[in-house]
């Protein structure tokens, strides 16, 4: 039960944005894409759903072959998918219980169960229960993300697909939905691939990490290998989590310092500066 | 030049084959799926509620004018006693159909490009189809079948304020009996011709409803392709219109001619094989 890439290849007009890509997750696994803004990492995921076909390749959900199926027959397969907006789209006519309550309406579920589910999915996203009657638009993004994810993982989905789950998130909420993702992972199999541009995040929750660049794959690891890569765009994000003023202080230790030698040749390559002196810094 | 008319003759042809081809989707989504009864109702009672006040005013000033004007010219021939039977005609079979759909185009063909579109631009239509449900059967469908529905309804309360009001305006204003306003309808009104009023109201329901479920539903480009989503099916359902109403008009026309020739033809049929007494044509 995996999500598999073939060969896919994807074009918006005159531009590439997906060629040859060709990827598959494990059972159960967590895999993280990362990649600069507009890469296609939105693309990526919105072509596992078939929301955008792909100009070739094919793409598998488990034994579905995606790309050869029509709309009836999709829906199907989205049901085993759940997918996480980039920008939470939730249905602003309705209010918070419905959004979330949306995908459970065709399980037959009676409306007590119903409200149970939805009370215990809130629960999981860190929402009180004062939410339920308010629409999309009383809600600040951050609350509107944590509802979206609600709305998704509500139907118990065997697969997720996470766009920035936690993009405009705080710290603490961020943690806890990197917690929630690996409890659904752990707890109940599910297999999930998260984008993100959070190489942190990445690094403490993922199984694996796929850095896409020019519309392939640039780097697949797990975290440890991917510290270890010596890829100038994977050093490059590695080096964003310690250039931040906090890094080295108060967060997770230096993940350079553990690839050191890489790190100084990748500092001198590009900035034309000495490691150690920032080693100072940090201390 | 050509070039121009190429380009928009290419564009009118692919904007036409784009919304014939989604509504094809809505009626098959239409005769495939449950009916979603109560979303229906919904629509149209929100529909109707949004549109009656400005459908009302429009009604009574529209059919004002209407007897102004032909009261000026029947008054030269000295044929006022035909005011009230003209004046309703053509408010039922050409003004009163043309002018809710108009109406209804700008209001609520407008808001409902818009509303789509956002919901599509905002990846809400995705999500459903993420969550297993089809959008074209959960919102469009709704939206568009109340639509149709609410210009019907709309239409019909439009001509009885406008018929009201014409009396009212030829009483005070043109110092006709509103017996004799009244009593000339039938002459020129009968159960045929509020048909084919209503089914012109059908026909641009249609129009206004396909083509702003179409260009909402099709949007794409952020807040600005919203924008554009809506200025164009403005401009394409008035345009369909108008030229839906020549198409109607003379297809009407066509079918109370056959309808004639076919009554007359019926009855003289009767007459010679003796059924019912001849001579009365
Ligand atoms: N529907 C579309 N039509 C045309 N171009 C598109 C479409 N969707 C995406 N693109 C283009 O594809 C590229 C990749 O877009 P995508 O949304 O996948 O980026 P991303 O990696 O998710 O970036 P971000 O991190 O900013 O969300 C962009 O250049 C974008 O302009
Ligand atoms: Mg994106």
């Amino acid at each position: 039960m995996s999500i598999r890439f073939e060969n896919v290849t994807k074009s918006f007009l005159d531009r590439k944005v997906l060629s040859d890509l060709s990827f598959s997750t494990r059972d159960g696994e967590i895999l993280y894409i990362i990649g600069k803004s507009g890469v296609g990492k939105s693309v990526t995921l919105k072509h596992a759903v078939g929301l955008i076909k792909p100009d070739s390749g094919r793409i598998f959900v488990g034994s579905h072959e995606v790309t050869s199926l029509n709309r009836e027959e999709l829906m199907p397969v989205r049901r085993l998918c759940g997918m996480i907006f980039q920008q939470t789209a939730l249905f602003d006519s309705m209010n918070i219980f419905d959004n979330i309550a949306y995908g459970l309406r065709s399980t037959g579920l009676d409306s007590d169960a119903l409200a149970a589910r939805v009370s215990e999915v809130l629960s999981l996203v860190q929402l009180d229960s004062g939410v339920l009657d308010k629409l999309p638009c009383d809600l600040s993004f951050g609350m509107q993300k944590r509802v979206s994810l609600a709305r998704t993982i509500a139907p118990s989905p065997a697969y997720l697909l996470f766009d920035e789950p936690t993009t405009g998130l705080d710290p603490i909420i961020t943690n806890a939905i990197g917690s929630l993702i690996t409890g659904l992972s752990r707890q109940l199999g599910t297999t999930s691939i998260v984008v993100s541009h959070d190489m942190e995040s990445a690094l403490s929750t993922a199984d694996r990490i796929m850095l896409l660049d020019n519309g392939g794959i640039a780097a697949l690891g797990t975290p440890g290998e991917i510290r270890q890569s010596t890829n100038p765009l994977v050093m490059e994000f590695l080096a964003e989590i310690n250039d931040t003023p906090e890094a080295g202080t108060s967060r997770t230790p230096c993940i350079w310092r553990q690839d050191e030698q890489s790190y100084r040749e990748y500092r001198r390559a590009i900035h034309h500066d000495d490691p150690l002196d920032i080693e100072e810094v940090d201390k | 030049m050509t070039d121009f008319a190429a380009r928009a003759l290419s564009t009118f042809l692919h904007e036409l084959g784009g919304i014939a081809i989604f509504n094809i989707r809505i009626a098959r989504t239409y005769f495939g799926t449950a009916g979603n009864g109560p979303e229906i109702f919904r629509q149209t009672a929100i529909i109707c509620t949004r549109s009656i006040t400005t459908v009302l005013f429009a009604g009574v000033f529209v059919g004002a004018i209407l007897v102004v004007q032909f009261n000026l010219m029947l008054k030269q021939y000295d044929a006022q006693m035909y005011l009230g039977g003209l004046n309703t005609s053509a408010l039922v079979r050409e003004v009163g159909p043309l002018i809710i759909s108009f109406l209804l185009a700008g209001k609520i063909g407008a808001f409902t490009a818009a509303e789509l579109g956002t919901m599509r631009v905002t990846d809400q239509i995705d999500a459903m189809e993420c969550l297993g449900a089809n959008p074209v059967q959960r919102i469009v469908l709704p939206r568009f079948i109340a639509i149709i529905l609410a210009s019907v309804i709309l239409l019909g309360l439009g001509l009885v304020i406008s018929i009201a009001g014409s009396t009212i305006v030829a009483t005070v204003f043109c110092g006709i009996n509103p017996l004799r306003f009244a009593g000339s309808f039938p002459r020129f009104v009968g159960v045929w011709t509020v048909a084919c009023g209503m089914i012109k109201a059908l026909v641009y329901g249609v129009i206004v409803a396909g083509v702003s479920c179409y260009k909402g539903y099709t949007a794409s480009g952020g807040a600005r392709g919203v924008g554009r989503a809506v200025t164009l099916a403005a401009v394409y359902t008035n345009l369909y219109i108008v030229i839906a109403d020549f198409i109607t008009s003379n297809i009407l026309e066509f079918l109370t001619e056959v309808w004639r020739i076919a009554l007359a033809g019926a009855l003289a049929w009767l007459a010679a094989h003796g059924w019912i007494a001849g001579g009365g044509l």
